[in-house]
């Protein structure tokens, strides 16, 4: 950012009258070159032009709604669109976003889609077919236009003599309350479907957590992030505060880490200003703060970072001397708080009021007070949000106070939560919450949840097999399933309730887990499985393997001797993933594999064979370098005057003509390496 | 411009969804993803790919010459194949590019148990790297053809084809991508492992306009 903050001092000493930041992609790079303007010359005007593919999002993904939302609340004066397509296209991505624009649009597109034309690049639009677009880009809320490539000053002055026709921009309230990431937007109010602000990345009361975060690892919250998002939530709360670490530190690190790995956009939840400052400046989207109260320190130094980097409130309706005691009272606060934020051009819906529910176990009235504060918002169209789990404090059955309040809150007007969205039970009861209030309008989202669950009335579970729903099926059933559905953590429970009711382990393989992997297997050849699911039965079935194979020897004692072969990546080449899924699969189907790993020089492998008495030498590359290390040992085994020896290649670069010319046999796939390794060994 | 190093120090990408899922071999109407399995395969693959930090430069160098079998560069060295050259019998200048994605996603594949999911790791890790670049590639697309310059679709890679793997040595000299902490041993393996290089050719359009009013 400091490029952009240096180049834009400079001409803003240089006496120009404004700046046009244009063909942005990223939207991280426009917020950066915004904010260098801004911090260099606030009171010159900037226009912030991005480019968007015709298939609505810039080359790194952004949203337009997305890019619009972040950087009008960062300060853009006007935003729109330059480049890449034509007026008709660019229409099309103008009038989505035209009912959040509380700004100028901008349309600068090119003359027309480019085309190469006898090696010349032809942008193929005249200026009065390109002016011709006027009346639609208008219409999709363009209030500044102009042309990008292509476009020559003709161009310009026939659309500046049909916009001239237009008229006047019609008077509309554009939609408030938006926060966003750079792919996702939640819009929040009274008359939306419930918000649930996922609660659990925060180390209070989570000692996992914690030590993570003291180690300096951010794996747990990466986890915490996909369960809640899966689950539901639609906003991540992210709190750092934690002794011993430092706050700033590890909030942009989680951020960094947020921001590959979930769309949901962020809640930055701190007390912290520096933290605050550091998150918001580098969160690339508008992201809801957590929160701002009347006590002085928050009001004089949070609410300016909040306010400069354009983040939607969270309002905690206390002051220096604590939280009032009535609703009265604290509605007075919270019109403090909107008067002070106004300043700074905020509205009533850019904030969302907590509700700050105390302890009923500590005062009985603590529950009616914030219920009745929650009313008086909602009727004044402000978002109300809440955490919780503080009603229920002290007392036992606390979930069931919990999502009793939330549903009394929910019928108030509560349209938001902290909480965890992994209670299934609280967001099937906000579910159905949001269609008795009529916010789940047509029901759409009610009954995508629970539209095939009229026997049971829980929601559906997803794909695939519910534990209830192995529990209907037989105890082989359940471990064919388990291979079937690669599930290596609960087949072994599942082969010892078969061998406690009497089951013979041998008639377990052959019955069971034979006929199981060879239907995976007719599964990954038609391509209704791919390759993890291939090998993730695979391991479940060599889990399985391996459990009874003491069984077996007990039973009987040494039986026949596996067919053994030879793995191994050939010299120079260090990749073993392709060898170790076909390892995995020759073991599954009774191979004694001799893994002899990565980069192995072509006498190792040979030497191998001699002494354990090997036909079947398989061998990987994955270089076009190393690719030549297979003709090598084949070479070499003919010089030893090896003939007997068979050799099986695989791997990214080489093919069938190559093992023709090595005189290797080659195998696709690792369920075909199983076939030819039977055939050539007579196995089938 | 030319002759000068150009660096994505950092890239915004999304996740190549389907192109991982295609390279583990999943087929759009065919493949059926449910159960444990598939939400395995979809947690794996998003934190593999929360583990790769793109990076990427380039570098547009000037062209004296396309012959038969190859292009020579006016500092006088030489990008040889006859496959490349026969694509760029027009072009005035060369695009070299590199990208990485670091080195923490194959040192999380490595320490994985699971076969399965190490697979995931590999592909999300190979497939981010291609985006990389791709997503390089046409942003110079865009970026020279506002200039009259048209970078050639076709990406040309040292080891593909008739292309030498020894490309590799004049690639990482010419972008310095020691700098971009990769290194290139003496079998032109580059470590991270993840990393990709290419060749484009870039045609100067001239008497190529954009509308002609005339």
């Amino acid at each position: 950012m400091e490029i952009f903050r240096e180049t834009a001092a400079a001409m803003a000493e240089g006496g120009v009258d404004g700046f046009a930041i244009e063909t942005m992609m990223d939207l991280q790079e426009a917020r950066a070159a915004l904010l260098g303007v801004r911090e260099a010359a606030p009171d010159l005007p900037v226009l912030v032009t991005m480019t968007f593919e015709p298939s609505g999002r810039t080359l790194t993904g952004v949203h337009p709604v997305c890019a619009l939302n972040a950087l009008q609340a960062l300060g853009a004066d006007a935003f729109g669109c330059n480049c890449s397509t034509g007026p008709a296209e660019m229409a099309e991505i103008l009038a989505e976003i035209k009912p959040f624009a509380k700004i100028p649009l901008i349309a600068k597109p090119n003359a027309g889609l480019p085309r190469m034309e006898q090696g010349r690049t032809i942008f193929p639009m005249g200026p009065e077919e390109f002016a011709s677009y006027a009346d639609r880009l208008f219409e999709s809320g363009a209030s500044i236009f102009g042309g990008c490539c292509g476009t020559t000053p003709e161009h310009i002055r026939c659309l500046s003599n049909a916009v001239k026709k237009c008229g006047k921009p019609e008077k509309r309230k554009p939609v408030s309350g938006v926060v966003s990431s750079v792919s996702e937007y939640r819009r929040l109010s009274v008359d939306q479907l419930f918000t649930v602000i996922g609660e659990r990345i925060n180390p209070t009361g989570k000692k996992a957590l914690q030590a993570e975060l003291r180690a300096g690892k951010t794996d747990l919250i990466f986890d915490f992030a996909l369960q809640q998002t899966s689950a539901g939530a639609s906003i991540l709360d992210v709190n750092m505060g934690l002794s011993g670490i430092q706050e700033s530190e590890m909030m942009r690190k989680a951020l960094c880490r947020l921001l590959h790995c979930t769309a949901a956009p962020l809640c930055i939840d701190s007390t912290d200003p520096d933290t605050v400052e550091q998150a918001l400046r580098l969160y690339p989207g508008r992201a809801l703060l957590n929160s701002i109260s009347a006590e002085e320190k928050r009001l004089k130094q949070i609410l300016p970072i909040a306010a400069k980097y354009g983040a939607m409130l969270i309002l905690l309706p206390l002051t220096d001397d604590g939280i009032p005691a009535t609703a009265e009272e604290r509605m007075k606060v919270v019109d403090l708080i909107l008067k002070e934020a106004a300043q700074y051009g905020y509205t009533v819906e850019d904030v969302c009021v907590d509700a700050l529910i105390m302890t009923v176990s500590a005062n009985p009235e603590a529950a009616k007070v914030s219920l009745e504060l929650i009313r008086r918002c909602t009727e004044r169209g402000m978002n109300t949000v809440c955490g919780l789990s503080n009603v229920s404090f002290g007392l036992p059955s606390r979930p069931l106070l919990n999502q009793t309040f939330l549903g009394m809150a929910m019928g108030h007007g509560l349209n938001m939560a902290i909480a965890n969205p992994l209670s299934e039970e609280l967001m099937n009861m906000i579910a159905a919450g949001d269609v008795l209030s009529g916010r789940d309008r047509q029901m759409k989202n009610f009954l995508s949840k629970f539209a095939n669950s009229a026997q049971t009335g829980k929601p559906e579970q997803g794909h695939g097999r519910s534990s209830s729903a192995m529990r209907n099926l037989t105890p082989d059933e359940q471990v064919f399933q388990c291979v079937l559905l690669g599930d290596a953590e609960g087949i072994v429970k599942r082969i010892d309730a078969l061998l406690a009711a009497g089951r013979d382990p041998s008639d377990i393989i052959s019955d069971i887990l034979i006929p199981a992997i060879t239907e995976v297997g007719k599964k990954y050849e038609s391509k209704e499985y791919f390759l993890p699911q291939l090998i993730m039965s695979a391991e479940a079935m060599e889990k399985a393997s391996k459990y009874l194979e003491p069984l077996l020897l007990k039973e009987k004692g040494p039986g026949g001797q596996k067919t053994k072969m030879i793995l191994a990546t050939v010299k120079g080449d260090i990749h073993d993933i392709g060898k170790n899924i076909v390892g995995v699969m020759f073991r599954n189907y009774d191979f004694d594999v001799i893994d002899l790993g990565k980069d192995v020089p072509p006498e190792r492998i040979l030497d191998t064979a001699v002494r354990e008495n090997v036909t079947l030498i398989g061998l990987s590359a994955l270089m076009t370098t190393t690719m030549n290390s297979m003709r090598d040992v084949i070479n070499l085994a003919k010089a030893r005057g090896l003939t007997h020896l068979k050799f099986m290649i695989g791997g990214a670069v080489v093919d069938q003509n190559f093992a023709d010319e090595i005189g290797a046999y080659y195998a696709p796939d690792p369920m075909s390496a199983v076939r030819l390794a039977k055939k050539l060994l007579n196995l089938e | 411009m030319i002759g000068d190093i150009h660096c994505f120090s950092r890239m915004s990408l999304e996740y190549p969804e389907k192109m991982v899922f295609a390279r583990l071999g999943g087929h759009l109407h065919k493949t059926i993803l449910e159960g444990s399995a598939a939400e395995k395969v979809r947690h794996a693959a998003i934190h593999a790919f929360s583990l790769c930090r793109p990076q990427g430069r380039y570098c547009v160098l000037p062209v004296r010459e396309v012959s038969e079998t190859g292009i020579l560069l006016t500092d006088g060295s030489a990008v040889s194949s006859c496959d490349f050259a026969r694509k760029c019998k027009n072009i005035t200048h060369l695009w070299c590019a590199a990208v990485t994605v670091g080195v923490d996603i194959t040192e999380a594949r490595d320490s994985l148990e699971s076969v399965a999911e190490r697979a995931v790791y590999d592909a999300v890790g190979g497939e981010t790297a291609d985006a990389a670049m791709e997503f390089m590639h046409r942003k110079c697309c865009r970026d020279l053809l506002s200039r009259g310059l048209n970078l050639s679709e076709r990406r040309f890679s040292p080891g593909y084809g008739d292309m030498p793997l020894e490309l590799q040595f004049f690639l990482y000299n010419l972008l310095k991508m020691n700098e971009m902490g990769i290194t290139l041993s003496d079998r032109c393996f580059m470590t991270p492992e993840k990393s990709v290089t290419a060749f484009a050719g870039i045609t100067s359009i001239q008497g190529s306009v954009f509308y002609d009013t005339k």
